[in-house]
């Protein structure tokens, strides 16, 4: 079975899944209107369920992926959710260097003046904007 | 009727320097936040306001319409030079402009952008100054069936770009449409999917859902696909010739009916509250290559592309002011917080505002000329220096994007949960882009869901369940023939013409 055909497959399963055990869960029932809450979402749903089975029948090709690529990408995102988190707990402008800091040593940048400026004064100067001029709070 | 004298009166008001200086202030502002991936014109408008109160009413509103002018023109060039569109109106000119950046011709690209947006600004500014209440009359005649029908035209002609795979372009459109149900249900006001998350109450917000899965993928995809190697986030040729780096006038007047075509469809879609920029940059683009005889150079670097998103995507601009100031109706976001700025400088937005404050609205129609040719003088200038910008290495560029994009759609969400939102989405972007499942249209769909559920409640309760009763209703019934023809003529007909081709090409293969 092809990488893409699994994917299919997972849409698929999400398709009689929300039909059938989230949205009676998720979504009130209403007995009055001629659109009530479950009308759109249950017709998108069923859309989606019967155009992934007929994916599943007509795919010919499969994605092409480069493991490495997608092991680094999550990485990325990891990152990007670790910092957003500690945005929450600590201050911006102590995350926002380390952030910017690590994503350039990462692309592999190791010029110091650019280090300065992409990882210092380029996050400094949006605090400064943002918190000190506009005084809006970030985070 | 207002007389010559106050309209007279209003235009020399706004061309005093003091009032020049103030709408160039908004055009630079804007046209730097716009350029900034993960801001918008709506959040620096919404910022700028409280500020303006120190200022006279046309002075405040001449700047912030310099700011939502200058915007829109700002818009696009992340779309071409990094194909980074900080907002989903420039998705569209990505699809031609970045191609183009591509091929060495980014200053090229972005003079057409700044010019088509400029042309489409000022004829939507004309239709503004010279038809606005006919116009807003007939605005007024556009009920829930026929917005309902215009949404279906929209999806229509948006089909056009769902690209090969029509089950995944229908999978992408339906659950962007899904992904918009969340939240409170608009017609009986009862809560979806919430899975227990109170802030999913108003729905995914749509700066997280834009950004992550428009910007912040394509950055990630980006970085992680680097091999090492500090490059320039754009590379220009040092010895390009002219005619890489300007647009001639016979260019420019080759696209004079891809221009109109853009600039029309702007105003009509602008006109009508609450459809947006988004949907009308993609219509013209998809009915600009449904009109070329060549479509398959569109997606490839084709300056028609750019002309076509950009000249509707800035009319819509001039044209949503039409329904607020005839009728008090704001026809975008930014209208929405215009009006915020008329009431807060005493002014009420409505059938008797040309009674009223006509010196002031003819200011107004003034400061928006001014803010267009401040568009175009200070685009000429400001592109030189954002391509310059731009050539900075990737890791500065990328980085600051990134920090960027958190930074926006926390002060447009006003919290980190939205954040956390666009990271989601970010995710899911890279995963579609990866399994070539058409980003565009998931987001096309998940903007007009919430306006396509109401008009299908309302909808249905007009035509009390029964279609019949939608030959009381002319202009959907055309709208609805026309949304027909647009999926005959952009999806099915082409499919059918590569079947043919491809059968063609087998049956001449001797091999075969």
């Amino acid at each position: 079975m092809t990488f893409e055909r699994i994917v299919t497959g997972g849409i698929l399963a999400f398709g009689l899944t929300f039909l059938f055990l989230v949205m009676p869960q998720q979504v009130e029932t209403v007995s009055y209107g001629r659109v009530v809450p479950s009308t759109l979402p249950g017709a998108l749903l069923w859309i989606i369920t019967i155009a992934a089975a007929v994916q599943m029948v007509t795919l010919k090709d499969d994605a092409d992926f480069n493991t490495v690529v997608v092991i680094r990408a999550v990485g990325l995102l990891a990152l990007m959710v670790a910092a957003v988190w500690s945005m929450d707990r600590l201050y911006f402008e102590y995350v926002a260097p380390v952030l910017a800091l690590i994503l350039m040593l990462f692309m592999g940048e190791r010029r110091w003046y650019w280090l300065l400026l992409g990882g210092v004064a380029i996050p400094l100067g949006i605090w400064l904007l943002v918190e000190r001029i506009l005084d809006r709070t970030l985070a | 009727m207002v007389d010559l004298a106050t309209i007279l009166a209003g235009l020399g008001d706004a061309f005093t320097l003091s009032n020049i200086l103030f709408v160039l202030a908004g055009v630079v502002l804007g046209q730097f936040v716009g350029a900034m991936p993960g801001s918008s014109q709506e959040m620096t408008i919404a910022i700028a306001i409280p500020f303006t109160l120190v200022f006279t009413p046309l002075s405040a509103i001449g700047f912030l319409i310099g700011v939502n002018k200058g915007g829109l023109v700002g818009g696009a060039i992340p779309a071409i030079l990094i194909n980074m569109p900080g907002t989903p109106d420039a998705s569209a000119t990505a699809l031609d402009g970045y191609p183009m950046t591509q091929k060495g011709k980014p200053i090229k690209a972005l003079k057409m952008a700044l010019y088509s947006s400029v042309t489409g600004d000022t004829f939507s500014d004309l239709v503004l100054i010279t038809v606005a209440a006919p116009l807003a009359v007939v605005a007024l005649k556009m009920g829930p069936v026929e917005i309902f029908a215009l949404i279906i035209m929209a999806f229509a002609l948006i089909s056009g770009l769902i690209g090969g795979s029509v089950t995944k372009g229908i999978i992408a459109t339906v659950f962007g449409l899904l992904i918009s149900t969340v939240g409170l249900d608009p017609e009986h006001s009862t809560p979806r999917f919430l899975f227990g998350f109170p802030d999913l109450y108003s729905g995914f917000p749509i700066s997280s859902v834009a950004i992550g899965s428009l910007a912040v993928s394509v950055i990630i995809a980006r970085l992680a696909n680097m091999s090492g190697g500090m490059r320039p986030a754009l590379h220009i040729p040092r010895d390009q010739t002219a005619d890489q780096k300007r647009v001639s006038l016979a260019e420019y007047l080759a696209c004079r009916f891809v221009l109109l075509r853009g600039a029309l469809i702007g105003v009509g879609i602008g006109i009508v509250p609450g459809i947006g920029s988004t949907a009308a940059a993609f219509m013209s683009y998809a009915s600009t290559k449904q009109a070329a005889k060549d479509p398959e150079s569109f997606g490839k670097g084709d300056i028609r592309g750019i002309a076509a998103t950009e000249s509707a995507n800035s009319a819509v601009g001039g044209a949503s002011l039409i329904p607020l100031l005839t009728l008090g109706i704001p026809g975008s976001v930014s209208a929405a917080l215009l009006i915020g700025a008329f009431l807060i400088h005493g002014l009420q937005p409505g059938p008797l505002l040309f009674e009223q404050q006509g010196r002031l609205v003819y200011g107004l129609f003034g400061a928006m000329i001014i803010a267009n040719a401040c568009n175009l003088v200070f685009g000429l200038v400001g592109l030189r220096l954002w391509s310059r910008l731009i050539t900075a290495p990737e890791s500065i560029v990328f980085a600051s994007g990134l920090v960027l994009c958190i930074v926006g759609v926390y002060l447009s969400t006003g919290g980190i949960f939205g954040v956390y939102v666009m990271l989601i989405f970010a995710a899911l972007g890279m995963a579609m882009n990866a399994l070539n499942y058409p980003v565009v249209i998931f987001v096309i769909a998940y903007f007009l869901g919430p306006r396509f559920e109401l008009s299908l409640g309302q909808t249905a309760t007009i035509l009390r369940g029964d279609v019949t009763n939608l030959t009381n209703h002319p202009v959907a019934i055309v709208l609805l023939l026309m949304s027909a023809f647009s999926v005959f003529w952009l999806g099915i007909r082409p499919a059918l013409k590569a079947n043919k081709r491809k059968v063609s090409a087998n049956s001449s293969d001797p091999l075969d």
